[in-house]
């Protein structure tokens, strides 16, 4: 993308910085230079990570807002922000028209939808049963008690019933044949393109249908309903890519950061460069790993990596 | 390409999780590889085992290669055939892996040694009285060096050895010239010159478009010029005035320019040399050997030549030599690039594909008619090696895998070695 | 309106496909709109494999309706796309372990096989509907891609010029001799026909040698090599039978060019998009595939040409609603 980039951002940084901060100001790059600066000169519009470290002064400001409590602590930083960055849906509601929401923590522009048929070629390369079944998020509260998993994550197939590692998460979702995924890992199996069986609040908290991005079964249920889910491509395909529609629609990072350089004036309005008609056409086809395919698009057009940048 | 989540330690581990036992099983190769029999002799299985890793070695190093062609799939079958019956024959290995075997492997010698070495290192007392045979040989070859260069610089000694036999050499060489200039000219009392039909940079032959030759073959020019600059601007910037022979479009004149180093260039051709000066540089159109003649004596910092000699017939290109070693200062550099047909793959693809290059200019023959011209040093800068054979580094291989790669490592160095080297030769310092 | 017929282009071959998308602009033609044939040239080896597509992305089509047909065609983009899928790349999908495949279990394998996946998936979406040529072409798109496609099926080539005729004393079987069409079930199975029935074997391709030298030591077999239209439809119109058992076919002209010259046909269980016009016992045989099967089927009809007629006819009568123009209006209108 060749949009002027001249804008100098002030950021204000705490200490620690919400996680999903990075891949929003990766986003956000696109639209302006983002720099640490000790005094006022030259920014044009300010960020600053948490209400704490943001100065009133300092405008326009988009404000990082984690909770209400974090709001109440710190009012005069966010009365006078012109723009409320948040993951909190009650700061979001609290927030009105300033409000930015920047998603659930799921990186949707880094992670690759799998249709079924992909993940059952992984599941034949690595040796993995054709019926994997894979547990994420809080067990649900059963009647009766036996969790799905008495930990965060947990693979059901026919026998086995092991807790996995956090890292061998992704992993897990990525070629799972299906999910059973509850609270905020939803989104991140969704995104995943997994064909996901979940319970109704958490569905209902990021808009998902039943029969349209997910399947909704009672905690009793979901093993088994996910067990037939992975057994019918066509049902968990269909699932899959409209789960996978559904959070690019509702937690792409890229998006919140587009609004946000909007509302803080880091938008010109000219026309992209013609060059960049090739970038838009990749971008529209969700390719993010630029590198390779826009050089062998490069390649194959006669042009160097460079003129496409 | 691959997300880093379906990276396949993570999918290992997975895997282990899920509890199941068997291997994964393992991608299936794109062509049908030859059995191993455990019950075939050990020669047999080890030609077999060469065989596939020949293949698989060859895929490698060609496969990016054949990645990009557009050649359909029985072509590139067909190329693969060819290139296994190429330097890795496996039957040319196994021979070698046969014979090695025999004098290596040799049971009983092994273990003799085994027990001769074990004697001795045993023995303290021995051991002791080696090292102090070992300490005076190495005094011995101290003391010889010693003498050595006492003989060849009486009063600096060892340290100025060299120097000094570059300065023997630059006086031997200029009697020789003396000598046979005196010696052709009673003989035909013309001064030696270039032969009247073949200007000095390369004679032109009949029928034989150039241009277009070098427009298909030459390649990159940009990236050609990003080289040259980088490998003779720092050399020559400060060597000014600096003579570029054979200096075309005047590409290196420019970034010389730049430097702010005075540069002139000479070459044949009129069009270049035109276009040349209308961009400002000061260029000749007339053959290198006669402008260097009109030149006077220790006038020039640097003469740079690139690839131009390998065009000159080997008398042209020893009067250039002399002139030059004249006409530059005391202190003054030589330098010249040309293709290195020690590469084999540079000698049988590059260089002959361009009939007006004259003779292969091995280095050893480059080197020694610049010490006979007249200049005191010479120093070689090799360039541009060749893609290189990748070796098997396996740690679990086999003991033999370490005779493939010696066979390897040889036709890398003898076939795909530095494409081109440069001469820097100089004239004895002020 | 102005509809704009997109297809893929092989240069130098002519096939069912290029027949089929010229009839498709012919019928638009007809129904009195304008209508032209876009085709850009593809590549299917993986190295290539996205370079078409991604010029289909930057072709700019003006016209009020664009009808895309087969990868990478369908990634036009258009306001008012409607896919009438073909097919997509099958070596990526169903046919990924055959041997003309380069879709390997290797890294750079699976990652051009999402890739390829999710930008058929977005490609499709776009489109304002999804038809296909056959419900096996619309099983494999839900399949393979979560997506819904409603089978459109549309008439074979010689269509009007195909009709009932007397019931010779042999089967015929036209296809491509090439190992997907399984052509050398039908000459084995020749071989063991306990009837004087002949097999006639029309078409050519790359197993022509390898079928000559099986069929030379059987009398009864007749290899025709390439027929003229009007040959092929006499072939057809004087047949006993038609026997068609490819592998997973998408649709099949084949049987359909059956029905129209009122004759059963018989055919494998394997056989795809054949099997959604052919009913064991009332349109034609369903048979395992072995020459075995198929020869006792052939025996079968033999001896009993009634039963061949009643099939034929029952044939005709599913083919009855199958015409361009239904084609054309369910494109224009869906």
């Amino acid at each position: 993308m060749t949009e002027p980039r001249n804008h100098v951002v002030g950021l204000m940084v705490d200490s620690a910085p919400p996680t999903r901060f990075s891949p929003f100001l990766g986003a956000l790059a696109r639209w302006c230079r983002p720099r640490v600066l000790p005094d006022a000169r030259d920014a044009v519009a300010w960020i600053a990570t948490s209400p704490r470290v943001a100065d009133p002064r300092r405008r326009p400001a988009a404000v990082w807002v984690s909770s209400l409590h974090d709001w109440d602590a710190n009012k005069p930083a966010v009365e006078s922000a012109h723009v409320l960055l948040t993951d909190d849906r009650e700061v979001l509601a609290r927030a009105g028209d300033r409000g930015v929401w920047v998603g659930d923590g799921v990186d949707v522009r880094g992670t690759v939808p799998l249709t079924p048929f992909v993940r059952s070629r992984w599941r034949a390369r690595t040796g993995l049963p054709g019926d994997l079944v894979i547990h994420v998020g809080p067990p649900p509260t059963r009647v009766g008690g036996g969790g799905a998993g008495t930990g965060d994550a947990g693979i059901q197939s026919a026998e086995a019933h092991e807790a996995i590692a956090d890292e061998l998460v992704p992993t897990g979702l990525a070629v799972a044949a299906a999910v059973v995924a509850t609270g905020p890992t939803l989104a991140a199996a969704l995104a995943w393109g997994a064909p996901t069986v979940t319970d109704a609040a958490s569905a209902a908290a990021i808009g998902a249908i039943d029969g349209e991005h997910v399947l909704v079964a009672s905690p009793d249920e979901m093993h088994d309903v996910a067990t037939r889910l992975a057994n019918d491509h066509a049902r968990g395909g269909m699932l899959g890519r409209q789960g996978r529609r559904l959070v690019e629609q509702t937690h792409d990072v890229v998006d919140a950061a587009a609004l946000t350089a909007q509302r803080l004036g880091l938008r010109d309005e000219a026309a992209p460069a013609p060059l960049d008609v090739l970038s838009v056409r990749l971008a529209e086809l969700w390719v993010t790993d630029d590198a390779a395919i826009v050089e062998r698009v490069g390649a194959s057009l006669g042009l160097s990596h460079g003129d496409l940048a | 390409m691959t997300h880093p989540a379906l990276q396949q330690d993570l999918l290992e581990r997975l895997r282990r999780v899920v509890g199941v036992d068997a291997p994964p099983p393992p991608p299936p190769e794109p062509e049908p590889e030859p059995q191993l029999d455990p019950n075939a002799p050990v020669v047999q299985r080890g030609v077999t085992a060469a065989k596939r890793l020949a293949k698989r070695l060859m895929r490698r190093a060609i496969g990016p290669v054949l990645h990009e062609q557009v050649t359909p799939l029985s072509a590139e079958v067909q190329r693969i055939d060819a290139e296994l019956s190429g330097p890795l024959n496996p039957r040319a290995l196994a021979a070698n892996i046969e014979s090695l075997r025999d004098e290596v492997l040799d049971q009983h010698q092994l273990s003799a040694n085994f027990e001769l070495l074990r004697g001795e290192v045993l023995d303290q007392h021995h051991l002791a009285v080696n090292l102090e045979l070992l300490k005076s040989e190495v005094r011995g070859v101290q003391n010889s060096l010693e003498e050595l260069g006492r003989a060849l610089a009486p009063d600096v000694g060892l340290a100025g050895a060299r120097m000094r036999f570059a300065e023997l050499r630059d006086r031997v060489n200029t009697l020789d010239r003396r000598f046979r200039a005196a010696g052709q000219q009673e003989v035909t009392g013309d001064p030696p010159g270039p032969p009247p039909d073949s200007p000095a940079g390369g004679a032109p032959i009949a029928g034989f478009d150039y241009i277009a030759f070098e427009r298909r073959f030459r390649g990159d020019s940009a990236e050609i010029m990003e080289r040259t600059g980088e490998r003779y601007v720092g050399l020559l910037a400060d060597r000014g005035p600096v003579l570029d022979v054979g200096c075309g479009l005047g590409e290196l004149m420019e970034l010389l320019v730049a430097e702010g180093t005075d540069v002139i260039g000479v070459d044949t051709h009129e069009g270049m040399v035109r276009e040349a000066r209308e961009r400002g540089l000061d260029v000749h159109c007339d053959d290198a050997i006669s402008f260097l003649a009109r030149q006077a004596p220790a006038s020039l910092g640097a003469v740079v030549a690139i690839h131009v000699i390998e065009h000159l017939h080997v008398d042209q290109l020893v009067e250039l030599l002399e002139l030059a070693a004249t006409r530059l200062r005391p202190g003054g550099l030589f330098v010249a690039e040309t293709p290195n047909p020690r590469a084999l793959a540079v000698l049988g693809n590059s260089y002959i594909l361009d009939p007006t290059h004259v003779w292969p200019l091995h280095p050893g023959l480059v080197t020694f008619l610049c010490e006979s011209a007249g200049f005191c040093e010479a120093e070689l800068r090799y360039y541009s090696p060749g893609e290189q054979l990748e070796r098997v580094d396996d740690p679990d291989a086999p003991a033999w895998v370490s005779q493939l790669n010696a066979v390897i490592d040889r036709i890398n160095d003898s076939i795909f070695g530095p494409q081109e080297y440069a001469i820097v030769a100089s004239t004895k310092p002020g | 309106m102005d509809v704009v017929v997109c297809g893929a282009q092989v240069p130098f071959v002519r096939g069912g496909a290029e027949l089929h998308m010229e009839n498709l602009v012919a019928a638009f033609a007809e129904a009195g709109h304008r209508s032209e044939l876009v085709r850009l040239p593809v590549a299917w080896e993986r190295g290539r494999l996205f370079d078409a597509p991604l010029a289909w992305r930057s072709v700019p089509i003006d016209a009020d309706l664009v009808i895309a047909t087969n990868f990478p065609s369908y990634f036009v983009r258009h306001p008012r796309k409607v896919v009438w899928l073909f097919h997509q790349h099958r070596g990526a999908y169903d046919a990924v372990d055959s041997s003309w495949s380069d879709f390997e279990l290797d890294d750079v394998s699976l990652a051009d096989q999402a890739r390829l996946s999710d930008w058929d998936t977005r490609a499709l979406e776009e489109a304002t509907r999804i038809f296909s040529t056959s419900q096996v072409v619309a099983d494999r798109l839900a399949r393979f891609n979560g997506l819904q496609a409603t089978p459109l099926y549309h008439p074979p080539p010689l269509h009007k010029r195909l009709r009932p005729g007397p019931f010779g004393d042999y089967v015929f079987c036209p296809t491509r001799l090439e190992a997907n069409k399984r052509p050398g079930v039908v000459v084995r199975a020749t071989s063991k026909f306990h009837s004087s029935t002949r097999s006639i074997i029309a078409g050519r391709g790359s197993m022509e040698l390898e079928l000559d030298s099986l069929a030379s030591g059987i009398p009864a077999v007749e290899m025709l090599g390439f027929v003229s239209d009007d040959e092929l439809v006499e072939r057809f119109v004087n047949a006993l039978a038609v026997v068609y058992v490819p592998a997973d076919e998408d649709y099949g002209y084949v049987t359909l060019q059956a029905f129209y010259a009122g004759k059963p046909v018989i055919t494998a269980q394997d056989s795809g998009g054949v099997l959604e016009w052919v009913e064991d016992g009332v349109t034609g045989i369903v048979t395992d595939g072995s020459p075995e099967e198929v020869a006792d089927a052939v025996d079968r009809l033999a001896s009993d040409p009634a039963l061949a007629k009643k099939m034929g006819d029952a044939g005709r009568d599913r083919v009855r609603s199958l015409d361009w123009p239904t084609v054309v209006e369910r494109l224009t209108t869906g």
